[in-house]
Parts: structure tokens; sequence; C-alpha cells
């Protein structure tokens, strides 16, 4: 076995591989089919393999589950094209382990997940899967609490040819993460969230052997982040960098990743490929960045990409550095989190230098027409705008919208206060306007929407006064605006992390609550304004 | 010869003008692609000749291949039949010019190709089967969706008695495979209802 499985329209296969097959009962007849129907035949057999492996990919697990066990070919042809794999990875999974890889020996993309109520895989489980899927280039972890140091080292020893880790809620440590470094010399992507064997005093997180290579790390809920800031600056190749409420001086590592993209930009002259070293995306939410932070971001000036949410230290002055020397900026996400820091001043001038502006979303920020006219006008390409809690986005900003964003697609507001006239004017405006959503905006009545649905058939509308969309569900679906994946974080005061808290230690629960106490502060009055201008905390997940 | 018609061109003129402006683009069209398209010639397996212009049969890669082989002479398919042939030549006419964006072929399933793949099983199989001889993705890419929409959310044995497939496990083999196996793998456990 092992036949890697060609994809089904492989010029390389040799015409005469295609040309081959004979149909099982000879040439067709010349007359028409129906005939052969009364036979009731298995017409299915005469579909080569590898046609048959390309239909399989059209299906779900659930059903191609159930193919796999129609027949013995159709196992077999199953066996070989699957390439990806999802196993609940508890305890007893070891004993299956042999037959399961004998069965898929073409996994490239392997999820081993094990809920919090079991125990997971062990470390002899996990070398075992290692040697069977010798071309792994993708695997995810979540709640492997068992796995060790030594269990990941011996894996990533086996796995060389991995690209993608992802891991959550797993026990293991700095070792454990600089082994797989160090191995997977072509990791390219690296995601690490809450992993709870990180102690004070460990080893610090270096890129190692990928420090090339790796280009979108990931960091989300670490208690000590700082461990990884070796790995953050280390990475020169790095594209993506995304940090989500993780302990660490960020400021330090954003300034030394500015320098270095400052200087590359100096020397352009001399290292034509000087994009392909700069940073364009950047995530940071609930994070000590301040202003020192944004300076040095704005040096990485192939930024397309930038999401500041929850940091409080971060001002217009910031976000003025950014637009500045950040021409590129295609989407910028802003969560304020009504601190009313950042506001007209910095999206005034984000509308004077970032002309390619896609996709703005402001949460939490006091922004009036005056920032919303001048980006309006100035960004003639702005195609995804959501405006969400904010209380000085009303009729006159919805009109300057509406009368000047030509290119406008999609549409999303929340928990502003808004009126029917809003509505009016969007109705008689934004031209190319495709997705509209609008939510727990009081002003605004079921007729408006009615009224909307009628001047604009085309549109998709989502408005949680009418609910009711034609039965169209697309606009019932929470993908109203799914291109703006903003996570409205509902933590309640005094739940710092999320759900994990069973099983963390309580140790490094009340650490980070400490350390982070500055945030909890804030998280409580951010919370009690939110629940006094909205009856319903639940923002959805997505927009 | 084949060219697509817009629709939108039909709304709201005058019949007799339309059927004026018609007649001049046909004529104008056979003037203008006698002298521009290139006619491939085609041989199917039961020695039937196709001609079909050019940038219709290389809609199939591997017609596209063998024409560069065969330089302006008959293109032999030994596998594929007439019939079969030709309704793959009508799908092709159809799509000359719709590109090889798959999310539109996926949607066209629904609109306009519905009543194409409205087919019985054995003309479906040798549809997909020819698609994939010819390196047609994009007809192929129906023909699997079409497949797929047949068994979407059947049984095992449901499947089995659809496509009339004998079921060539032993009561040992079957039990083993779905027990044992496929309680380690996420997804499995709807199917253990049967």
């Amino acid at each position: 076995m092992g036949q890697s499985p060609s994809a089904a329209l492989d010029r390389e296969n040799s015409l005469s591989d295609r040309f081959s097959f004979l149909s099982s009962s000879g040439f067709i007849s010349s007359e028409e089919f129906p005939d052969e129907i009364a036979t009731n035949r298995d017409y299915t057999s005469e579909i080569p393999d590898e046609c048959l492996a390309y239909v399989f990919q059209f299906l779900g697990p659930g059903d191609r589950n159930r193919c796999s066990l129609v027949c013995k070919r159709w196992l077999c042809v199953d066996g070989w094209s699957r390439h990806r794999l999802s196993l609940n990875a508890q305890s007893e999974i070891d004993v299956s382990l042999p037959s399961l890889f004998t069965r898929f020996d073409s996994v490239t993309k392997l999820a081993l997940r094990c809920s919090r109520k079991s125990i997971s895989l062990t470390d002899d489980a996990l070398v075992t899967i290692s040697i069977y899927c010798k071309n792994l280039t993708r695997l995810k972890l979540r709640g492997c609490r068992e796995i060790t140091d030594e269990g990941m080292s011996a894996f990533a020893e086996n796995s060389k040819n991995l690209r993608k880790l992802s891991c959550g809620s797993c026990m293991f440590g700095a070792k454990a993460l600089n082994a797989v470094l160090d191995y997977c010399k072509n990791l390219e992507e690296l995601s690490v969230k809450r992993l709870r064997g990180i102690h004070d005093g460990a080893d610090p997180i270096g890129p190692g052997a990928a420090a090339s290579t790796l280009k979108m790390i990931c960091l989300k809920e670490l208690v000590n982040g700082q461990s990884f800031e070796p790995l953050v600056i280390g990475s020169k190749s790095l594209k993506t960098l995304k940090i989500i409420h993780c302990l660490g001086d960020w400021d330090r590592v954003l300034q030394l990743i500015g320098n270095r993209n400052g200087k590359e930009n100096l020397n352009f002259n001399n290292n034509n490929n000087s994009s392909s070293n700069s940073l364009m995306e950047i995530h940071l939410e609930r994070l000590q960045v301040s202003d020192i932070g944004l300076s040095a971001i704005s040096k990485c000036t192939k930024i397309e990409n930038l999401h500041i949410l929850k940091t409080p230290e971060c001002s217009n002055y910031g976000l003025v550095c950014v637009a500045e020397q950040c021409k590129l900026l295609r989407k910028l996400h802003v969560d304020g989190w009504r601190t009313n820091r950042i506001g007209d001043e910095g999206l005034v001038a984000l509308a004077k230098h970032c002309p390619n502006l896609q996709e703005l979303v402001l949460i939490g920020v006091n922004a009036t027409h005056l920032s919303l006219a001048a980006i309006a006008c100035n960004c003639s390409k702005l195609e995804r705008l959501a405006l969400c809690g904010s209380g000085t986005i009303g009729d006159a900003e919805i009109a300057c919208i509406a009368a000047k964003c030509m290119a406008l697609k999609k549409l999303c507001i929340k928990g502003c206060p808004i009126s029917d006239v809003a509505i009016e004017a969007l109705g008689c405006g934004c031209p190319s306007l495709m997705k509209i959503k609008v939510r727990k905006c009081k002003g605004v009545s079921s007729q408006a929407g009615e009224w909307l649905r009628e001047q604009r058939a085309s549109m998709v509308i989502n408005m949680d006064a009418c609910e009711i969309d034609g039965g169209s569900k697309a606009s019932v679906s929470d993908g109203g605006v799914h291109d703006i994946g903003v996570e409205f974080h509902q933590q309640e005061v005094g739940q710092v992390i999320g759900a994990d808290a069973s099983t963390s230690s309580n140790g490094s629960l009340a650490l980070l609550r400490s350390k982070l106490g500055l945030f909890a502060g804030r998280n409580l009055v951010a919370f009690t304004f939110r629940r006094w201008s909205n009856n319903d905390d639940s923002f959805n997940s997505n927009l | 010869m084949a060219f697509t018609w817009s629709k939108t061109i039909y709304m709201g003129l005058d019949p007799i003008f339309l059927t004026e402006l018609s007649i001049s683009i046909i004529i104008f069209s056979t003037i203008a692609s006698s002298k521009k398209s290139r006619v491939s010639k085609i041989k199917t397996a039961d020695n039937e000749i196709f001609e079909v212009e050019e940038a219709v049969a290389t809609m199939s890669n591997t017609i596209k291949i063998m024409a560069g082989d065969c330089s302006g002479g008959v293109i032999p398919l030994n596998n594929v039949h007439s019939t079969i042939f030709a309704r793959v030549i009508e799908w092709c006419k159809k799509h000359v010019d719709d590109g090889e964006d798959l999310e539109y072929y996926k949607g066209a399933l629904k609109n306009c190709d519905a009543t194409f793949f409205e087919v019985d099983q054995a003309v479906l199989y040798h549809l997909l089967t020819t698609a994939n001889s010819l390196d047609i993705k994009p007809l192929l890419h129906q023909g699997c969706q079409r497949f797929v929409d047949m068994i979407n959310g059947k049984t095992v044995e449901e499947i089995r008695q659809l496509l009339h497939i004998k079921n060539d496990f032993t009561n040992e083999e079957e039990d083993e495979t779905r027990k044992k196996l496929w309680s380690s793998v996420v997804g499995m456990n709807s199917f253990i209802l049967l």
C-alpha cells in the first residue's frame, strides 16, 4: 500500500495510464444507455480509482466514513486518498493506532483532540503516530495534557516535514517547543494557546532552525509571554504576528522588529526582496502595548493588516504614526474599549495617508462625521465597514457614509444611536452596497427595514428589528458581514482567562489576575458601559 | 460554430428589430467565424468523426495535448464513444467562455446545468470517467458534485442499494472496522446508528 494518490487530473501520469482502463462491460453499445439500467449493475466499478478518490474529496467526514464501509474497494480507495484525519486523542487510542494508520497511510494533516473529561494519549502514542505518518505537514493538538517535553521532542525528531503546528491547552513547556523549532526546519506556522507547562525561569524559546522559514506566529493567553520574545524577534521572515492576551514587554519586542524593518527599508537597494522580509499583518489584543509599540510598527511600512484591540495604552498619537508611514494599509480593526484615546484625530490621519484601505472596523471608538467623511472621501476602495458600540455614531455619520462611500459593499452597525433617518440615507446612497447588518440600534424600527428591502431588492439585509429576510438563509445566519472576523470577548469580570479555569493550576490563574489587575479594572468599567447601553450582552463572536 | 449569447440583449427590444438584429449578427459572425475559428477533427472509438471548434475542443486538456502531437490531423480517442462524446461537447460548447473558476461551476450545476445532469447512473458515470480521461476539470467537478448529492446523508446500506454495490465484507470484518477502528475517528459517531 502507500500508493500516493495523484490528483485526479495529474497530467504527470502517462496518457496510457489514463486510457488503459476499459469499461468492464467492454465498449459502450451504440444505443442509448437506458437499456442497461434494467440490469442493475454496479456502474461505479467502471470509474477509475483516482476518479472515485476525487469524488470522496467532496464529501464531509460523516458521508466519507459511511462510503468507506460500502465495499472493500471503496474502503481501500478512501484509505489511500484520505489526507486529513481528526482523532479523539484519548488514552485508549494507542490500541487502534496500527490498524488506523495502516488503513490511512497518506495522512498529512492530523488533528488530535481530547476533551477535558478524558485522559489524553501519552507520549508513546504520539511517537508511534510520528513513525507511521512520515509525511505529516500539519499537526493540531487540543487538550492533550499527558504529552510532555520528552514526547514532543521525540515527535519532532520524526517529523522533519512539519509546516504547521497548533497547540492549545497542552501541558508541555519551553523544552518541547524549542525541540520542535530545532528539528522541524521547514516550520512555517506556529500557534500556541494556553500552554501550561512554562514556568517562571523556564528557558526562553527561540526560533531555532526555523528562524528563516517561520511566517506566522500566534500566541494566545500565555502567562509567560516574555519567554516567547526571542522567538518573535528572531523570526526574520515573519509575515504575520498575532499576540492575544499574553504577558510580556511587547513595546520592546515591537521596537526591535521595527528597527530591523527600518534598516531593511534603508538598504533596499542591496536587498531586492525587502518585501519578503517584512511584516504584513499584526494583531495585538489585550496587551501591554502603548504608542511606543505603535511607533515601532510604523517602521514596518509594508503592513497591510493591523488589529489593535483593547489596548488602552494606545492613543491617537500612535495611530497617526502608523497611518503616516504605512501607506499600504488595507485592513484596520480598532477596539478602543471606550477609553476614548483613539478617535477622530487618528482616523483623519488614516484617511489622509492610507488610500488603499479596504476594511475598517471600529469598536468603542468615538468617531464623528469629521473623520468618517474624510475616510469616505479619500479611501475610495473601502469595501467593508463596521461600526460598533460607539455613542458618537449617529444619523449624520451614516449620512456621510451613504453619500460618499461609493465602493462600500458590506456595512455593519451595532449598538449605535442611529435612527430610521440613517437607514433612509443608506437606502438612497452607497450604490455598491450588497449586505447590511444592523443590530441593537434601538432607534431603528422594523418599518425602516421593510422600506429598505423594497428600495434595494438585491441587498442582503439583516436587522434584528425585522428578523426574517424573505426566507433567505444567508441573512439570518451570522455571516452577514462575515469577512470582518472581529471577536467580541464577553469576559465576565473576574474570569480573565477562558473556560479552562478548572484545569489550569489556581496558582497561575491568580498570578495572571494580579498581573493584569490593571486590565481587570478597566474590564469592569468597560463592562458597565456596555451593560448600560445594550440590554443584551451577547455580541456574537463574528459580526 | 459556438458562440454564447448574453440573455440581456433580448430584454426590452422590439421583436422586429430584434429579428433583424439577430439575422445580421448571425450573418456577420458566420463570415467572421469561418475565417477565424479553427476546427479540430476528433475520431471516437466507434470511428465517428466530430468537427469541433478548437476553442471548445481544447477545454479538454487531453485533446489539447494530443492536438499538439497530431498537428492538424485527426485526433483519435480510442476509449470514448460517440454518444458520450457528443454530450461532453454539448457541455463544452455551453461553457467555452466561462473560465476556470470552479465555484462558478458549482453554482451553474444548480441552474443552467441542472437538466444536463438529470441522467441515469450509467450516463453519469460515463460522463465522470470521460471527463477524467479527457481532463476537463469543471465538468468532472460538476459530475462529482452530482454524485455527492446522490449519496449525501444516506446510510451505508442505502448507498449500496442505490448504486447496486455488493457488500463484500464478512460480518466480522464489518464489525471490526466499525467498532474497533472508527470509535477513534472524529465524525464517525453518527454512522454507528446505521
